[in-house]
């Protein structure tokens, strides 16, 4: 099957190339043949997807109104709410949750015409870098099946990566999005914190979360986000004012642009990932990128910051997870104090109750002034070291991380894990948006990603650069070759 | 270094409310250790001048709030169609005060 670009397929719906039960029909036998050995999805909505179809194929025989996403298939990470499904967040404490509203994403989606094809997998409530936590199912990296997606929003990747969606939505709260996008080859926004509407997201760290699309290239990007970077008044933390707006390349950075590398904190990364890096500037410089050394050595502190007030938040919303009014409740609880510590006891994995654990650990009596708030003050200076870089660049190039997809099982202590978001984590913290795009490949063919990290609300400038990168390079056409080899 | 002990995750199990059995508390120790030890490096940082941060977006200060009008709300069916155990339209729990 050929890749689903959307807006290849968005154009070819609208022209009457193909029809909406076209797309759905050969959607759905693809999932089928695929799906099985990949595992992306947790629910596929067959009965739903033909509706749909029959609806836009009707609406545009009349000439009715066509939305933007008219004909676009889209993949929903498990942990945003499609009302009348599940949302289970990968664990076994939702696995019987039915949604009874639309997340505002979902909720745009429909508006605009899209399909909303299924519910991804992913670390269990959005845990993890590798896509390994999740209690329900086993998602395999679609360029080889031994190796990981990448996490937390795997499913979504691999969907994309396996041409089983045009445009996965992921949520990245230290680099869920960024991470199994460059993992699966395939492009993705993290957007400024606050510039996707939050609200039917199941919330994990509150002032980090963010829903970005995952595509197969940067113009598909900039179409999910005008669709979906729009102000929502359900979620106090959505950006005020104007929606997302494309621009142009030509108009921003057409006179040049410059590109700042934070070579020092770059220092350890391994020569194979170096050598792809080095080329991504290459490629910039030709672009009229000027490259500026900025000093961003204190992200090195960011993972210990990340993982402290992350877990933190974490362990404060997960407290409504309590047996009672929704989800698991331990058949074992004979008393109500027993529903609480059983239910939980049983429903979360061992990723989850360590994060919850550690988040209790340092915000209780007596640490809180020497983790929490240390943390918090750190963040501040973390901020403060951005908003000195962009005095003396337009954005920053780095790495997604240290090195390509690895095989299951082989980051085996929870630390190890941790150290994949090295790299990320930084924008979260910052609230920064940050685009990631396939940068490379090495010699044994899995994919690499670099990240462009902007100001806050300088989303559509790093789309602009991210689809010139890719009218000047093909790596983002590379595919991966699962309908053979890989998958046998 | 903190040094965590099995009492502190017994402690920290008993507070977030997750039953926790000897053997887990084990298995938890070691990676906790880990953890609280990798987080502690923070500690370099000289940060006596910095205020903490807990908010992100730039120019964003206060809360906004939506206007307070009446809308229609979930129907009460399928928000309790989620709850685990219910009676007449309630959520049914296990008894909070025990017989003597």
């Amino acid at each position: 099957m050929e890749t689903l670009s959307a807006c290849t397929l968005h154009h070819r719906f609208v022209s009457g190339a193909i029809s909406a039960k076209e797309i759905v029909q050969n959607l759905l036998h693809h999932i089928k043949q695929y799906d099985s050995k990949i595992g992306a999805y947790l629910l596929v909505l067959e009965s739903d997807l033909y509706a749909q179809a029959d609806y836009l194929d009707e609406k545009r025989q009349r000439g009715g109104r066509l939305g933007i996403l008219a004909g676009v298939p889209f993949a929903i990470k498990d942990n945003m709410h499609v009302k009348g499904h599940i949302t289970t967040c990968g664990s076994k404490f939702l696995t019987n949750f039915v949604a009874p509203f639309d997340a505002t994403v979902v909720r745009r989606i429909k508006e605009e015409d899209g399909f909303v094809v299924g519910k991804t997998n992913l670390d269990e409530f959005a845990m993890g870098s590798s896509c390994e936590n999740s209690a329900l199912q086993v998602t395999r990296n679609p360029w080889n099946l031994d190796l990981v997606p990448g996490g937390s929003s795997g499913g979504s990747a691999a969907a994309v990566a396996a041409s089983m969606a045009s445009i996965g939505l992921g949520s990245d709260t230290g680099g869920s999005i960024r991470l199994p996008a460059a993992f699966c080859g395939i492009s993705a926004l993290k957007p400024t914190y606050g510039r996707i509407s939050r609200f039917g997201l199941v919330a994990f760290g509150s002032s980090l979360d963010q829903i970005g699309p995952m595509a197969y290239d940067c113009d598909d990007i900039e179409l999910a986000m005008q669709a979906l970077g729009v102000h929502c008044e359900r979620d106090s933390t959505s950006l005020p004012g104007e929606s997302f707006v494309p621009v142009s390349f030509e108009a921003k950075f057409g006179q040049g642009m410059r590109v700042g590398v934070p070579w020092q904190f770059l220092e350890a990364l391994p020569l194979e990932s170096r050598k792809v890096f080095d080329e991504t500037i290459a490629h910039l410089k030709e672009m009229g990128g000027h490259i500026v050394d900025v000093d961003l050595s204190i992200l090195k502190y960011a993972l210990a910051v990340y993982y402290i007030l992350g877990t933190a938040e974490l362990s404060t919303n997960l407290a409504r997870f309590d047996g009672i009014r929704y989800g698991l409740r331990s058949e074992r609880a004979g008393n109500l104090d027993e529903v609480y510590d059983f239910s939980r006891e049983e429903g979360f994995g061992d990723e989850v109750k360590r994060r919850i654990l550690l988040g209790t650990f340092v915000l209780s009596s007596g640490y809180q002034d020497a983790y929490y708030k240390q943390a918090q003050k750190v963040r501040r200076i973390i901020i403060d070291k951005f908003a000195e870089a962009f005095r003396a660049c337009d954005f920053v190039a780095m790495p997604v991380s240290t090195g390509a997809a690895f095989p299951f099982g082989a980051k085996k202590d929870p630390l190890s894990m941790y150290l994949e978001d090295i790299y990320t984590v930084g924008a979260n913290l910052a609230g920064l948006p940050a685009l990631t795009i396939p940068s490379g490949h090495l010699e044994d063919g899995r994919p690499l990603g670099v990240q462009l990290v902007a100001p806050q609300r300088h989303d559509a400038e790093i789309i602009s650069v991210g689809k010139q990168f890719q009218q000047r390079t093909n790596y983002h056409k590379r595919r991966p070759n699962f309908q053979r080899g890989g998958l046998s | 270094m903190t040094k965590v002990t099995k009492e502190n995750v017994r402690y920290l199990a008993q507070l977030c409310r997750i039953a926790c059995s000897e053997a887990k508390v084990d298995s938890l120790l070691e990676d906790f250790q880990n953890v609280v030890s990798y987080v502690e490096q923070l500690n370099e940082i000289d940060t006596s001048e910095t205020e903490p941060c807990s908010y992100v977006t730039l120019g964003h200060t206060e809360t906004p709030l939506r206007e307070d009008i009446v809308e229609e709300p979930l129907k009460k069916e399928e928000v309790m169609a989620n709850a685990p155990s219910t009676i007449a339209g309630l959520v049914r729990v296990p008894s909070v005060l025990q017989s003597s």
